[in-house]
């Protein structure tokens, strides 16, 4: 009894010291690869569109003189977008303007998945980010993740650590969007659909405000979606486009681009209905480096 | 409290101290609070006291089946408790079934909205038990058991906390004389234990659940698929549910062993299955057993005058029954009635099915085994799909589309990445690698290893589902049964 008693005594203690280790390798790719730890001024922030739609170097190198950072994850919605926005200026005082992807999705969490804010836990213990996890969580979670840190790495999580920590940022994966398989979905029941959750706005109200309180300007971002699922209902997309204009009516310092409808027909341009392929992706980024320098030129 | 929560981390160390500590005397008292703990932990109040019903009752009949003095008697009684069980079964599991259907046939008769359907109750771990108090009485009146006379541990042996919640299927002449020994600490129990308890934690969490990412993104939505990500997806299945389910074995099987009581094996590398009967002797075994000592052998007797045919409808019904035990939706009674027709088909084709062979001179070779072991691991996938899919009508639009191509296939493997498949891949290989192994040879083999290779053994897989856990699929498959 004794001796198996200290032998998983031991086992436990090796992987606590691994534990820690491991946990210190890993956020310190992640702090790289989100930029949490550098100066920059424009700050790209958003879920998988702006993950995929934006190139940050190339935008880099269309804003002479700017520096731009991105801080972007698959399925992360509004709530958990407001949590990384204060931790972001928490640590960076000099962001002047902020990209904010927007979708059809931006008001509701179908998109995305109600679990997103799990994608956060490798910040535990960051001021910003502590309370809206144990908000979010049960306390299982939360203390399982608090004591056991490797546990806070969801796979995604650490992708994006390895890709930092390996060197190997630039996407490989070129895949181009079915658009006769997507038909066919379509036409088989799959669907799209579009909704406004108050709690959702408001969030994405308080996010704005929180950006516009620390002077910095903000840009809402439509990163092209497909025509073919933007058409299912015209109707309710133009419905939220008309959402995000009136968003940026509401204050001088806001803008909405809408490339949607610019690129919405080129296919080429998707990997999948929702997503941009490298090649779009270069596309919108330069047209959004056009857009900024204009929209910064013009605020100074 | 699923086995893969914190929660039962913690109860299991806990439980097995006070188990420790206690007196010879104390010991079947600790674990059976503990299983009623246990069970309370899912918090629905009702469960506690439908397995306190079913024991109480069970075990009244079975002292009763001992008294009944002729034979007339004791099969009264024996159909009474069997009765008593199925009801039980029924009114938890099976009212919003029938109610539906019932109602849907009402319509047709004119008589809409007379059945209003009932609402489904949650029955964790109910039919698993009810088979074991079936059992039980079954084998008090074929006289291979004696009815137990101490209350507790009767009810010990239905609510054992490793095997509550999906089995195994326990036999009373194979668990209760384990329930009443002596408890002495054993080093290698203990050891194989934890070790098959973590191996079990593995398979769950980083392999299966990983797995049912990608089958999940397909029968979520199988209309957006076809041809070969639909076949790879059916595949994916097969082994996400083997997985799943054996990895819950696997952490029972070694709950189990802490305190000296071995459970039965319910799983041996059923995917090196020759045939659809070899493939029922390796998966859910215990359920296998039940199904043909209880349900097949006496239908068999019954209908032995219709010589193959008998047989051929006996096995339909068991199939039925295990269909239907699975779950109340048509899904489940078409995955049964798949099996049952594959069984009886045999039947038939077996006597041909050996000329063949002898003709072609291919009898006991490697390459008939393999093309045997391929097309049994087929008929099984292509029976899990009506298990897996969200409806008939979704199933049988993914037969129908099985064939079409291969087009979408890079999409559907790498729609997580390249180096997400390649890990999933990986960690595949190594576990069927390992499942491959003699029963047991892999942890008497690491036994074996130098101290420093085996505790990198140890260390890596506790690191392995701390970091390649996926934390999407909390609960097990085979739960829901």
């Amino acid at each position: 009894m004794y001796r198996l008693t200290a032998k998983i005594l031991l086992l436990l203690l090796i992987v606590a010291v691994i534990d820690r280790v491991g946990d210190r390798y890993l956020k310190s790719g992640l702090e790289s690869f989100f930029y949490l730890n550098g100066k920059y001024d424009v700050l790209c922030i958003g879920h998988s569109h702006t993950e995929q739609g934006i190139d940050e170097k190339l935008l880099e190198q269309g804003l002479a003189g700017l520096r731009v950072g991105k801080y972007a994850m698959k399925g992360v919605n509004t709530f958990d977008r407001q949590a990384m926005i204060r931790q972001a200026f928490a640590r960076n005082s000099s962001i002047s303007l902020v990209i904010y992807d927007v979708d059809i999705n931006t008001f509701n969490t179908k998109g995305v998945g109600s679990s997103s804010y799990k994608l956060l836990y490798p910040f535990l213990g960051d001021p910003a980010i502590d309370g809206y996890l144990k908000g979010m969580s049960d306390p299982e979670e939360y203390y399982s993740r608090k004591y056991l840190h490797l546990l806070r790495y969801p796979s995604i999580m650490q992708k994006y650590a390895f890709k930092q920590l390996l060197n190997s940022k630039d996407p490989t994966e070129v895949f181009n969007l079915d658009v006769q398989q997507l038909r066919t979905s379509l036409a088989r029941g799959s669907h799209y659909s579009f909704a406004v959750d108050a709690a959702n706005r408001a969030a994405f109200r308080e996010t704005i405000a929180l950006i516009r309180a620390r002077n910095a300007r903000v840009i809402l971002l439509f990163i092209p979606t497909v025509d073919i699922i933007n058409s299912i209902n015209r109707s309710d997309y133009r419905k939220m486009i008309a959402l995000f204009q009136e968003e940026a009516a509401r204050d001088q310092g806001v803008t909405f681009l809408n490339y949607s409808d610019r690129y919405e027909g080129n296919h080429d341009f998707f990997r999948d209905p929702t997503h941009l392929n490298n090649k779009g992706r270069a596309v919108v980024t330069r047209d959004l480096a056009g857009d900024v320098a204009r929209i910064m030129s013009r605020a100074q | 409290m699923p086995f893969n929560s914190l929660r039962y981390f913690l109860f299991l160390p806990v439980v097995y101290l006070v188990f420790f500590l206690a007196g010879e005397r104390a010991r079947w008292c600790v674990l059976l609070a503990a299983s009623f703990l246990f069970y309370g932990a899912l918090q629905v109040p009702y469960l506690p006291a439908v397995l306190a019903l079913v024991a109480l009752s069970t075990y009244g009949f079975g002292i009763r089946l001992d008294r009944a003095g002729t034979e007339r008697a004791k099969r009264g009684v024996l159909w009474c408790g069997i009765a008593a069980n199925i009801l039980i079964l029924v009114l938890l599991r099976y009212l919003p079934f029938l109610s539906e259907n019932l109602g849907a046939l009402g319509g047709l008769f004119g008589m809409e909205g007379r059945i209003q359907p009932v609402k489904a109750l949650v029955a964790i771990g109910v039919s698993y038990y009810i088979f074991q108090a079936i059992s039980y009485l079954n084998d008090i009146y074929l006289e291979i058991a004696e009815p137990e006379r101490h209350f507790g541990y009767f009810a010990l042996y239905l609510a054992f906390f490793p095997k509550l919640l999906q089995g195994p299927i326990e036999r009373a002449a194979d668990l209760m004389p384990q329930l009443k020994a002596r408890y002495r600490f054993d080093y290698d129990n203990m050891r194989y234990g934890l070790l098959l308890f973590t191996w079990g934690l593995f398979k769950k969490v980083v392999v299966a659940d990983r797995l049912a990412i990608y089958v999940n993104h397909v029968y979520g939505d199988v209309h957006g698929f076809s041809g070969l990500p639909l076949l790879l997806a059916t595949y994916a299945y097969a082994m996400q549910i083997f997985l799943d389910f054996s990895g819950y074995t696997d952490m029972a099987l070694g709950s189990a062993l802490l305190f000296n009581i071995r459970l039965t094996q319910n799983f041996n590398n059923p995917y090196l299955a020759t045939s659809v009967a070899d493939f029922w002797r390796r998966w859910h075994i215990s359920f296998s057993r039940w199904i043909l000592d209880y349900v097949f052998k006496p239908l068999q007797m019954r209908w032995r005058g219709w010589k193959e045919w008998g047989t051929a409808a006996a096995l339909v019904t068991a199939f039925l029954v295990s269909g239907i035990w699975h779950g109340a939706s048509w899904g489940f009674v078409i995955w049964g009635g798949l099996h049952g027709l594959y069984m009886a088909c045999s039947v038939f084709y077996r006597p041909y099915q050996k000329k063949l062979h002898k003709a072609l001179r291919v009898e006991k070779t490697g390459l008939l085994k393999a093309w045997q072991m391929l097309v049994t691991f087929n008929m099984v996938s292509l029976a899990w799909v009506f298990f897996r899919a969200n409806s008939t009508a979704d199933a049988f639009y993914l037969l129908r589309h099985l064939c079409d191509g291969v087009k979408g296939w890079q999409q559907f493997l790498f729609w997580q990445g390249r180096s997400e498949f390649l890990l999933l891949a990986a960690v595949l290989a190594l576990v069927l690698a390992i499942n491959c192994l003699p029963r047991n040879a892999g942890f008497t083999v690491i036994a074996r290893y130098p101290l420093l290779l085996r505790w990198s053994l140890y260390v890596g897989l506790v690191l392995g589902i701390i970091l390649l856990n996926i934390d999407a699929q909390k609960s097990f498959i085979y739960f829901q049964f």
